[in-house]
């Protein structure tokens, strides 16, 4: 089937470029800084919305699996923080139409969120546990966002970001 | 806990949720003010524009009330640049007390109905006037410190001559890794890092500075109201819970740095908010002083050196702080300079602040703000997300090394 989407997007840069740009008074730097902003992010849409899916799905499954590894860690702490995790895993079980993939996600990062706060009340050692494993782990979810935002150009050393493909591990996913 | 609160709860927040985050996040009076104000008027309405007839107006609106005579404007044209305020430059003619008629070009700066960064203009006016004379400042004509004659607080300076980068560059987003060039770079160094070290050498009891509040040395008092501050915002503005920014916060605060002296904090010191005359090289204008406290000095020199505002030597291996001098160099000069000590402890600690400072803001205030159509660029703040990441790398780098 057809992508409509984007073509349509394509449609709209070619008509802010071409009908758009020469109309726009040069005098005026506030516009024509917003009208390189806007051709610049619908440029970046395009070439991300065949994998707006497969990104929701890799987040998930990141939540998911750090969860999945602290789940001893929360259980520990007791009271509300076990009990959100519970929660949230359970959720993360149920078989999710696509609109649910996005709830679970944000459910798993705040439980996990919740223990790194609770954090600071153990004992050391779960402390450490907890707070290193979360920073172990961010590392492929940070890798995915700046795969994902590159083409904007702030990256320092873009040649260190893995491929979108790679990032996202697009290979698994679509399994 | 984060599930406190969520994304409905911030969009339109009750009073309840905003007492229990001022009482968890305790700060400065002039950010917290700022910050409740902010929440309070955030279930308002989305900006929709404000055009050359209204701006007129709300200056027109403060002129009446502060000048006595006949006056006009004209010229006005909007400014960009930069990433938070509203700015329309204009020329009054008038009558100026001890001068006479006069013709001045002027700048007004307003907060939009909510900003990426909610700052204080008092602040703002109290800066720019302690430093006149001191480090190339616009003079400050008028201040409407809670919205009075404008619907958002706004300020009137002088009009500054000068560009923030070289003409024939195509400007980045806010002028984040501006690259002035060989030449240029080596010409505006020594002033940049003069103007610096004049900031964090002057003595903050010579001016009354009203709204801000001194913190103790020999204390953490100062690095905590920052994290307090900036926890806060990440409460109030978030859009999703990142785990590891709750792990920084953990560090943060476990290892807050005691402070050896008050300095003047200018809080935005980089490439992108200072004006320069092309031909002669000149420093014509520090600018965007809305984020400055009174604190540690290592805050911005963390800031002025940090990644996210710098880009590489011509080289390709040398990195260079803010576009201007290799890190060491630019610490070196600061240190003769201001005769002031670089504390590599307190830099490391404020490192760090600054990456957690920058994601709450790309990440957290950025979403908000665009979630909400808050501004008259929210397209810009769009843009602002994607510089969030790298600084988020460099501190799990760190988090994951340390903890």
């Amino acid at each position: 089937m057809a992508d409509r989407n984007e073509a349509a997007l394509g449609a709209a840069i070619k008509a802010l470029e071409q009908a758009v740009q020469p109309a726009v008074d040069r005098g005026d730097p506030l516009a024509g800084e917003q009208l390189r902003l806007v051709v610049g992010y619908l440029r970046l849409m395009s070439s991300r919305l065949v994998h707006l899916e497969e990104r929701a799905r890799f987040e998930f499954e990141h939540y998911r699996e750090l969860a999945l590894a602290l789940h001893d860690a929360a259980l520990s702490q007791g009271g509300e923080v076990a009990d959100r995790f519970d929660l949230a895993l359970a959720q993360a079980r149920e078989s999710m139409r696509p609109g649910d993939v996005r709830a679970a996600t944000a459910a798993l990062a705040g439980a996990v969120s919740g223990l790194a706060r609770a954090a600071v009340h153990a004992t050391p050692e779960q402390r450490r546990t907890i707070e290193h494993a979360i920073a172990k782990r961010s590392r492929r979810w940070i890798d995915a966002q700046r795969a994902w935002f590159a083409p904007l150009g702030f990256e320092l050393r873009p040649d260190q970001i893995p491929s979108l493909a790679d990032a996202l591990d697009i290979s698994r996913v679509r399994a | 806990m984060p599930w406190a609160v969520n994304d409905r709860g911030r969009d339109a927040p009750s009073e309840e949720l905003i007492e229990r985050i001022r009482r968890q996040f305790p700060t400065e009076r002039e950010v917290d003010d700022n910050l409740t104000r902010k929440m309070r008027r955030r279930a308002g309405p989305a900006f929709t524009g404000a055009g050359f007839n209204a701006m007129s107006g709300y200056v027109t609106a403060l002129l009446r009330d502060h000048i006595d005579g006949r006056f006009t404007i004209s010229e006005q044209r909007w400014l960009s640049g930069g990433a938070s305020k509203i700015q329309m430059a204009f020329t009054l003619d008038w009558s100026e007390p001890g001068v006479g008629p006069s013709r001045t070009r002027l700048v007004a700066r307003m907060e939009p109905a909510e900003s990426l960064n909610s700052t204080s203009r008092r602040r703002e006016c109290e800066l720019l006037s302690a430093f006149r004379g001191i480090v190339p400042v616009p003079r400050v004509y008028w201040v409407d410190p809670d919205g009075t004659w404008f619907p958002e607080p706004a300020l009137i300076y002088e009009f500054a001559p000068g560009i923030t980068k070289p003409r024939a560059m195509v400007g980045k987003v806010a002028g984040i890794g501006t690259n002035f060039g060989p030449e240029l770079r080596e010409r505006l160094k020594p002033q940049f890092v003069e103007h610096l070290a004049r900031i964090h050498a002057y003595d903050v009891g010579r001016s009354p500075f009203e709204a801000f509040d001194r913190p103790s040395v020999g204390t953490t008092q100062s690095a905590l109201w920052q994290l307090n501050r900036a926890r806060r915002i990440w409460e109030e503005d978030r859009g999703e819970d990142v785990p590891l920014l709750e792990v920084a916060a953990n560090w943060l605060e476990r290892n807050l740095p005691r402070l050896d002296r008050v300095s003047v904090v200018h809080g935005d010191y980089r490439s992108g908010n200072f004006l320069f005359d092309e031909d002669t090289a000149r420093i014509t204008a520090i600018l965007d002083w809305e984020r400055g406290y009174l604190g540690d000095r290592h805050r911005d020199l963390a800031w002025t050196t940090a990644e996210q505002y710098g880009h590489w030597h011509e080289d390709g291996r040398t990195f260079l702080a803010s576009g201007i001098a290799p890190v060491n160099e630019l610490l070196e000069r600061y240190e003769a300079a201001s005769g002031l000590r670089v504390d590599p402890a307190a830099l490391r600690y404020y490192r760090l602040f600054n990456c957690y400072q920058i994601v709450v803001t790309a990440l957290g205030s950025s979403y908000r703000v665009v979630h909400l159509g808050k501004t008259h660029q929210d397209i810009l703040i769009a843009w602002v997300e994607a510089a969030a990441y790298g600084a988020m790398e460099e501190l799990r780098d760190e988090m994951e090394r340390t903890v």
